[in-house]
């Protein structure tokens, strides 16, 4: 008796496993972040894969997002951070759809720009892009067994000299 | 649609300049991606990557302080300062290195610390040939002794190409070129109290008579002001000696108990002194009689010699007085016959005729010939009989001070204000009178 119970468990079980409402979890959506060398420029520019840098160096981030579940992720937002350390986010490098902030809260589409106080009087100034601290991106739907890739660029400041 | 970003401004700053540093060699740059969706329950979701680690690598960078460029005889020895800054991203050692092109070669070349940054080498028995580790943003500073061969022709010139080479990344390198131009060889003149071919004891060699003869009680030292007057092509350094006659500098004893001491300017105890070319420099030779010495004029010749040779001895004397005052005042006078003011002739003290009518310049001078100030020094002096005030077209006037006297209606008697005298210094008083017609 108690076995016909528990094979009965496990029947509906691996039959709600099939369904979209079952597969749905926080391992659904994989990252893959892999980071490349920028070398050369032109029809001869290579994406050299690197695990080390010079200061000067363009390296582009490439990040995947794979949905391995069976049913769609809806809203999919992907953050890339602009690491500390001397990385700055070259202008124009991101895939489409770039939205940017220099502090993870507030993100909008660049140019961004800020409010100072200068001489007594508020202004909107442009933010230089080097000061962008992370990058996002709206993926909306991710369908199930679909993958889309962003990526940017980014810049290991020169001693001295700004990134 | 642009977005703003209100936030306080200094704090974006702040971060700005984070991310302009340059980044030091080893740093590690981590970075990770997130998403975050909507599973197919509408339950908010967080994925995370891997983790990519990028190391930063060592670059080397350096800079060179420019050369310079000197002028020097030939044997002699040039110093060049030289520094070098590590502009990489990490600590490098550089090694240092020469090479000689141009009219002649240097006999040698050797490098020396200079960390006190004051153009001598630190220390002549530790050479360098690099700068050793030397951390990102730091300047080593280093000085090239080079030393001219001693056929190089007037006017020759040398380029002597200092290099300095990263040993991480060997084809880093920076270099600063020294210039030497082989230039005439240095002179010394010693003169007395005032530099130039106007001074007392210009002229080669030692003088007949003694130039200067300081007056002092036995015991008391007296000091005489002596001027080394450089005026070849290259700089050099001079021994200064002293000694009682004009062949025996080194063994030729002062009297039993007399001491002399050089020092320069500051009152620094020296034992030479390098003169630029064209230039002087003022050395003080501090005599001190013995406490026992007895009365009496001593001549004294002080001597400048360089390691090449080139020498000067002036000629003074030391007179000792048991009653002698450190002030000593000296009165000179010169004809001045159409009253213009202008002394015709060089001041003196001997006796001078002169026709009624015509004018007498004079000039009262007080020098201190002591070690200490004197203080409250003034001069005084009586408008002589048969003569009165005669300004001229040059009113009485003092160097240092002033005339106190009032110059309006007859005057009798002439008066500086009081002042300081250093160790050697003098003030001087001068003034015209016409002799009555």
């Amino acid at each position: 008796m108690i076995f016909r119970i528990l094979t009965a468990l496990l029947l509906w079980t691996v039959a709600l496993a099939g369904t979209p409402a079952f597969a749905a979890d926080g391992d659904q959506v994989a990252v893959s972040l892999r980071a490349f060398q920028v070398v050369g420029a032109g029809k001869d520019l290579r994406l050299v894969p690197t695990v080390q840098a010079n200061p000067g160096d363009v390296i582009e981030y490439q990040v995947t997002y794979q949905n391995a579940g069976k049913a769609p992720a809806r809203q999919v937002v992907a953050t890339l951070p602009v690491p500390e350390g001397g990385m700055a986010y070259l202008e124009g490098s991101a895939s489409p759809g770039l939205q940017a902030s220099i502090d993870g809260v507030t993100y909008a589409v660049p140019p961004l720009q800020r409010s100072v106080l200068r001489n007594g009087r508020r202004q909107l100034e442009t933010v230089a892009p080097s000061e962008y601290r992370f990058l996002r991106w709206n993926l909306g739907e991710l369908g199930a067994g679909q993958s889309i890739t962003v990526s940017s660029r980014m810049r290991l400041g020169v001693a001295g000299k700004p990134s | 649609m642009k977005t703003r970003l209100t936030i306080v401004a200094s704090l974006l700053l702040a971060a700005a300049h984070g991310a302009q540093a340059g980044t030091a060699a080893g740093t590690q740059i981590s970075n990770t991606a997130t998403a975050t969706y909507l599973d197919s329950a509408a339950k908010p979701q967080t994925a995370t990557s891997n983790t990519v680690i990028t190391t930063v690598q060592l670059v080397a960078s350096l800079t060179m302080s420019s050369g310079n460029a000197k002028n020097a005889a030939a044997g002699a020895q040039v110093v060049y300062a030289h520094s070098v800054t590590n502009t990489g991203n990490g600590a490098d050692t550089f090694a240092l290195s020469s090479l000689d092109s141009g009219a002649f070669a240097m006999t040698g070349v050797v490098f020396y610390a200079d960390a006190d940054n004051n153009g001598v080498a630190d220390n002549l028995a530790a050479p360098i040939t690099s700068t050793g580790s030397l951390p990102a943003g730091q300047t080593f500073r280093f000085v090239a002794v080079a030393t001219l061969p001693a056929g190089a022709a007037t006017g020759a010139t040398n380029n002597l190409v200092v290099t300095a080479t990263s040993t991480t990344t060997n084809t880093v390198k920076a270099t600063s070129t020294d210039v030497t131009t082989v230039g005439a060889g240095a002179t010394v003149d010693i003169t007395a109290n005032a530099a130039g071919q106007s001074a007392l004891g210009h002229g080669a060699g030692a003088e007949q008579a003694a130039v200067v003869t300081n007056v002092t009680a036995p015991g008391s030292a007296t000091r005489f002001v002596l001027y080394l007057n450089n005026n070849g092509g290259s700089p050099d350094t001079f021994n200064l000696q002293s000694s009682l006659d004009n062949a025996t500098f080194g063994t030729g004893a002062l009297p039993n108990g007399w001491t002399v001491v050089f020092r320069d300017s500051t009152g620094a105890v020296i034992t030479s002194s390098t003169v630029n070319p064209n230039a002087s420099n003022m050395v003080y030779a501090d005599v001190t009689p013995a406490a026992g010495a007895t009365a009496g004029t001593t001549d004294v010749y002080f001597r400048a010699i360089s390691s090449g040779g080139v020498k000067d001895t002036i000629h003074d004397a030391v007179t000792v007085n048991p009653s002698a005052m450190q002030v000593t005042v000296v009165k000179t006078q010169a004809i001045d016959a159409l009253c213009d003011g202008a002394a015709d002739t060089a001041f003196t003290s001997a006796p001078i005729s002169a026709l009624p009518g015509a004018c007498i310049r004079y000039q009262i001078t007080a020098t201190n010939n002591g070690l200490s100030n004197v203080t409250q020094v003034q001069i005084n002096d009586d408008i002589p009989a048969n003569t009165v005030y005669y300004p001229g077209n040059n009113p009485v006037t003092a160097t240092l001070g002033s005339i106190l006297t009032v110059l309006t209606g007859p005057v009798s008697t002439l008066t500086t204000s009081q002042v300081t005298l250093t160790p050697g210094q003098s003030t001087t008083m001068s003034f015209g009178v016409r002799i009555n017609p």
